[in-house]
């Protein structure tokens, strides 16, 4: 567990826990003055939820039809003074860097994808239609993954991008 | 042989074959970049993907498949060009292009470029990207090829190539992500020996060979199947040329002889094809005010005189031919020798040569044997001598007629010594110290510039086709020693290359049953080829070869 929560660490969790058992229960609460607002569920790479899916069991397989996975269960909160949009940005400069170049839509399109969300509006239909060619077509995780920050500012944080 | 089907065609393929190069043999097209046949394969330009809807046990592959790298299942169903499979390749087009200059109209690729033809094929046709694209400066990566680096779509084709072709490890992929970039190890430039291979296999113009940046956009020029004669490899080549000047060689893909490559040098060959200066360009006669041009009826009819007045013995006429020639022209000046004189004193040089023996099969294309015939001079039965001073010992006094074709054993003593022969005829394409010597020189083509067929090293037979006009007054070799035996009166009926090549081939055991058409581009072995006592096998070719 990291970010805006008063006990980060490694906690031990039965699977199948929600989000917000986990911040009350293991990381005692918010941080003074700060408000649950969104999480990212495993890792970098897991996605962005929103707090109203705060409820959702954290297992294998329960996140895909929101769009995300447990990965590697490193769970990130965020808080309303954070921007969800700001984070994605962040989590795709991340890709940027650790893309190792060997396959075309991973090598560019993270690259490319960083550019994009750093316009002052995003443009929603190229960034789709980027997200899906490097889901579709990368080698590795890394590439197929790297869109779920995107999309998932796009359907969860919607007021965030206008 | 197993099969799968490819949209709707039935495609069988080897066990354990890829898909893409299984449709490859059968003739349909998979664009793609990073794959090629000769070296490992690592599916990272992601053009090759198909979309497997049975993936032969009746369950659909989850995602698109790149086709260099899936193996080719019995039962399996493949579509190449399905809405999935065009979206995939047009957006991979369109991030291939988003870093790229697009600078075709100064680029030397442009015309032979895959990126081209892919992007008019399969691309969307338009960029949605309005940002700035990376910039690379100039490096010097090798004394033969130039290196451009915005132009590289990163297929990592050259890297392998120094890793798996050559063995060298002069050339690397550096950095990650989108500032991944091919360049040489330690700023080094290569030195390899075969770096226009690697302008070859560089789908886009990020390699390009130094000799032909700039020099001519490729859709002029036009190209004849030939071979290399550089060495005794013979790689199958290309000519390229326009307007009667040739631009390039570039290799012929032939698995028996050179794959995919050939050597640095061999490419540099094509300058000799150009030279002008050195040729003899029409029949000389040596008169007292020295040499002058003659008609070929004024030579031919002073050789017939000559010889009507000298009446030499059969031990009084002496051959001497190098290995640049072909078989065709070995033969007959062979047949002229013995059917003409009754002689068959006809030398070539036989010398020791190098074969490297590497791990790595391109080293083993360079031979130190710099002709292209000496096979056939071998097969065909000539006398061979080591060297000058064998020769001119083979050259008793009294000798009347000396008969040289091309330029063997040029060494002083023998050139001063045969100078008391009262009759010698050159035939030549290039002014030597023979032609200086000769009474007659009579001159003769390159092999850009006639039909012929030469037996490499391995005793594979292969043709050369004309390229390239010759000067007027020049004839074809064949037709100049036909011109010779018409005027001995020796029996002869061929009136083409092809023609000498069918005699040649019933009178040969070597060249036994081969025809001239069945040589074709790809050569055809020969009916029976002993190993040469001059072959050495060597790691490395000494300095000296």
């Amino acid at each position: 567990m990291s970010g805006r929560v008063k006990k980060p660490g490694v906690h031990l969790a039965p699977a199948g826990i929600t989000v917000k058992e986990l911040i009350e229960e293991y990381c005692g609460g918010m941080l003074e003055g700060h408000e649950f607002y969104g999480y990212f569920p495993g890792g970098a790479s897991g996605g962005i939820l929103p707090a109203s899916l705060g409820d959702v069991p954290l297992d294998f397989d329960t996140l895909q039809e929101h769009g995300c996975f447990i990965g590697s269960a490193a769970v990130i909160i965020f808080s309303d003074q954070d921007s969800a949009k700001d984070l994605a940005i962040n989590a795709m400069r991340f890709f940027e860097h650790e893309s190792c170049g060997q396959c075309t839509p991973c090598r560019v399109g993270t690259g490319k994808a960083a550019i994009l969300m750093e316009q002052p509006k995003w443009d929603k239909d190229l960034l789709e239609e980027l997200s899906k060619a490097m889901e579709d077509a990368s080698i590795c995780g890394l590439g197929q993954a790297a869109p779920n920050p995107i999309r998932s500012v796009i359907n969860y944080f919607p007021q965030e991008l206008d | 042989m197993p099969s799968f089907e490819l949209d709707g065609k039935t495609v069988e393929f080897e066990p354990g074959e890829k898909i893409l190069s299984a449709a490859m043999r059968a003739g349909i097209q998979i664009p793609h970049y990073c794959y090629h046949p000769g070296m490992s394969v690592v599916a990272t330009c992601r053009m090759c993907m198909v979309d497997v809807i049975d993936m032969g046990n009746g369950r659909p592959a989850p995602k698109l498949q790149t086709s260099c790298s899936m193996d080719a299942v019995e039962g399996m169903k493949v579509e190449t060009m399905n809405e999935k499979v065009k979206d995939a390749k047009e957006l991979v087009m369109e991030y291939l292009l988003i870093n790229h200059p697009l600078d075709c109209p100064i680029c030397d690729q442009s015309g032979e470029c895959v990126l081209q033809d892919y992007s008019f094929e399969f691309g969307s046709g338009k960029s949605e990207m309005e940002y700035s694209k990376r910039v690379y400066g100039w490096r010097d990566i090798g004394t033969f090829v130039a290196l451009e680096r915005n132009r590289c779509i990163h297929c990592t084709r050259c890297d392998r190539f120094t890793r798996e072709i050559t063995g060298t490890n002069e050339f690397g992929m550096f950095n990650r992500g989108h500032e991944l970039t091919v360049d040489t190890y330690s700023d080094r430039p290569m030195t390899n020996q075969f770096q226009g291979n690697m302008a070859d296999i560089c789908p886009v113009g990020a390699i390009t060979e130094k000799e032909f940046r700039f020099k001519r956009r490729v859709w002029k020029l036009k190209k004849t199947p030939s071979i290399c004669v550089g060495c005794s490899t013979g790689c199958n080549v290309t000519i390229e040329y326009d307007k009667n000047e040739v631009f390039r060689l570039k290799p012929r893909d032939n698995p028996d002889v050179n794959k995919w490559w050939m050597c640095d040098q061999g490419r540099l060959t094509y300058k000799d094809l150009n030279i002008r200066e050195n040729r003899i360009a029409h029949p000389l006669g040596k008169t007292a005010e020295g040499f002058q041009e003659i008609s070929w009826e004024n030579a031919f009819s002073a050789i017939r005189e000559k010889i009507s007045e000298l009446q030499p013995t059969s031990n009084e006429v002496i051959g001497l031919v190098d290995t640049h020639a072909s078989n065709e022209e070995l033969y007959l000046f062979k047949k002229l020798l013995k059917e003409g004189f009754d002689s068959d004193q006809l030398f070539f040089p036989d010398l020791e040569w190098e074969q490297p023996v590497s791990d790595f099969f391109i080293n083993s294309l360079i031979t130190s044997d710099k002709s292209p015939n000496r096979a056939g001079a071998r097969m065909l039965g000539l006398k061979g001598a080591k060297s000058s001073e064998e020769v001119t010992s083979k050259i008793p006094t009294g000798t009347k007629v000396l008969l040289v074709f091309g330029k063997p054993f040029e060494d002083e003593n023998l050139l001063s010594q045969t100078g008391t022969i009262p009759l010698v005829i050159n035939i030549a394409a290039w002014q030597s110290g023979w032609s200086e010597t000769a009474d007659v020189t009579l001159p003769g083509r390159l092999h850009s510039e006639k039909d012929a067929t030469y037996t490499n090293k391995a005793g594979r037979v292969q043709r050369v086709n004309t390229a390239i006009r010759a000067f007027h007054k020049t004839r074809p070799d064949w037709m100049v020693l036909c011109g010779l035996m018409e005027l001995l009166d020796v029996d002869n009926k061929a009136d083409s290359a092809e023609a000498v090549f069918q005699e040649l081939s019933e009178n040969e055991k070597g060249f036994q049953g081969l025809q001239w058409e069945s040589i074709g581009s790809d050569g055809i072995n020969a009916a029976q080829f002993d190993e040469d006592p001059g072959r050495n096998e060597v790691s490395e070719l000494s300095k000296t070869a």
